[in-house]
């Protein structure tokens, strides 16, 4: 059983419901990311979903890009990123899902990426631009090491394929809420409840939780009123970018106060 | 010196939903990618030819901005066609490795595409516009 899945159950159980946060590493700089993740979990987040720059973050709105891009244009590599997450997991006992598009993890080495990421005290990965159908190194690996492995379920999923997700995801299943990218929007895609009621429809036990567009603590209520949980990631970064970790600070604790 | 010259210096990744060669460095960042032609400039290339070439079924060669410019020239002033850039890369090879062929032989060249939308590159390039 993931642990991410008994924290997310037990949290249903109390009737409480989830707060799962992004934040890229290296952003600013590696010190300065370790600092405010660890300080989104002592705020009171209950999943930190922690990402991994990319050249090319193909599912990601203006905010992260920006604070992806000057990540690695600070220098960020793939050599540092599990001392980091190491520092982390070594701070806090919140769950760490590490974000990341497909093609670092295959030219590290996907096998050496899971081992790494288990002895760093990673939970699993969440794999925005990877379909099962490419995933058998994989889910081998992650089976081995039971690490989480979490697909993304969109509005443009057919029954197949949101089975496909259900019984091959692990911790919990990303429900996309809109055919675009992250950032803060006013209304949630009314596309989001459908999405979770065709994952719930395949009678899995593992959780669904909703991402993008997620900015305000009712929102975060809302999704959590027919979903395991809520992910947001832009407006934690706008925060600490505006008023460092104090503000990053404020708004996890907000947005907590949601459910 | 930047290129992109994916099928010939890059290596196996994934870029934009496919997997294909690519430009990146040793983390998978992308490179960025040069090309005077806007539809070449791209540090990913169609998975259709990457398998192709692991086929052997074809070859590929690369192209300088120059030797394809020079290309455009030739066909727009002998034929009065005037190719599209990324089309022009395709001339620039066979002039420059047709000479290999026996005597005789035929080549088949595919016009992929048209130049009048590469007019104002055309003419920076050859200093008609400024």
């Amino acid at each position: 059983m993931s642990n991410t899945e008994t924290l997310l159950h037990t949290l249903d159980q109390k009737g409480e419901s989830a707060l799962i946060g992004y934040f890229p590493a290296g952003y600013p700089t590696v010190a300065a990311s370790v600092e405010a993740c660890v300080a989104m979990c002592e705020s009171g987040i209950d999943i930190l979903e922690l990402g991994i720059p990319y050249s090319d973050p193909v599912m990601d709105g203006l905010v992260i890009q920006v604070a992806t891009e000057e990540a690695l244009s600070n220098g960020f590599k793939l050599s540092m990123f599990f001392e980091l997450l190491k520092e982390i997991t070594s701070r806090v006992s919140t769950p760490v899902l590490v974000m990341s598009y497909w093609n670092p993890i295959m030219q590290y080495g996907v096998e050496r990426f899971a081992r790494d990421l288990k002895a760093a005290g990673g939970a699993g990965l969440i794999t925005p631009d990877l379909i099962p159908d490419e995933a058998g190194d994989w889910l081998r690996i992650s089976d081995e090491l039971n690490l989480d492995r979490v697909f993304m379920a969109t509005p443009s999923s057919s029954q197949a394929r949101l089975d496909q997700v259900a019984r091959l995801s692990r911790g919990f299943i990303y429900a996309v809420s809109t055919m675009g990218i992250t950032g803060a929007r006013e209304d949630l895609d009314a596309k989001a409840r459908g999405v979770v009621a065709g994952v719930k429809s395949t009678e899995t036990s593992v959780p669904v939780c909703v991402g993008i567009g997620i900015s305000t603590a009712e929102q975060v209520s809302e999704v959590n009123s027919y979903a395991d949980g809520a992910i947001v990631g832009s407006v934690f970064i706008k925060a600490y970018r505006d008023g460092g970790v104090e503000q990053l600070k404020g708004v996890v604790k907000q947005l907590k106060g949601g459910n | 010196m930047r290129h992109a010259a994916t099928l010939s210096k890059g290596k196996v990744g994934v870029l934009h939903g496919a997997k294909s060669y690519m430009l990146q460095d040793e983390d998978g960042q992308t490179v960025e990618s040069h090309s005077i032609s806007a539809g070449l400039d791209y540090p990913g290339v169609g998975p259709e030819h990457s398998w192709l070439k692991d086929l052997q079924r074809a070859q590929y060669f690369g192209i300088s901005d120059d030797e394809a410019m020079q290309a455009l020239k030739a066909l727009s002033q002998t034929e009065g066609i005037i190719p599209a850039i990324e089309t022009a890369h395709a001339l620039a090879g066979v002039i420059k490795y047709g000479s290999t062929l026996k005597p005789g032989s035929s080549v088949l060249i595919n016009l992929s595409g048209r130049g009048d939308k590469d007019m104002e590159t055309v003419g920076k390039y050859f200093g008609f516009l400024g």
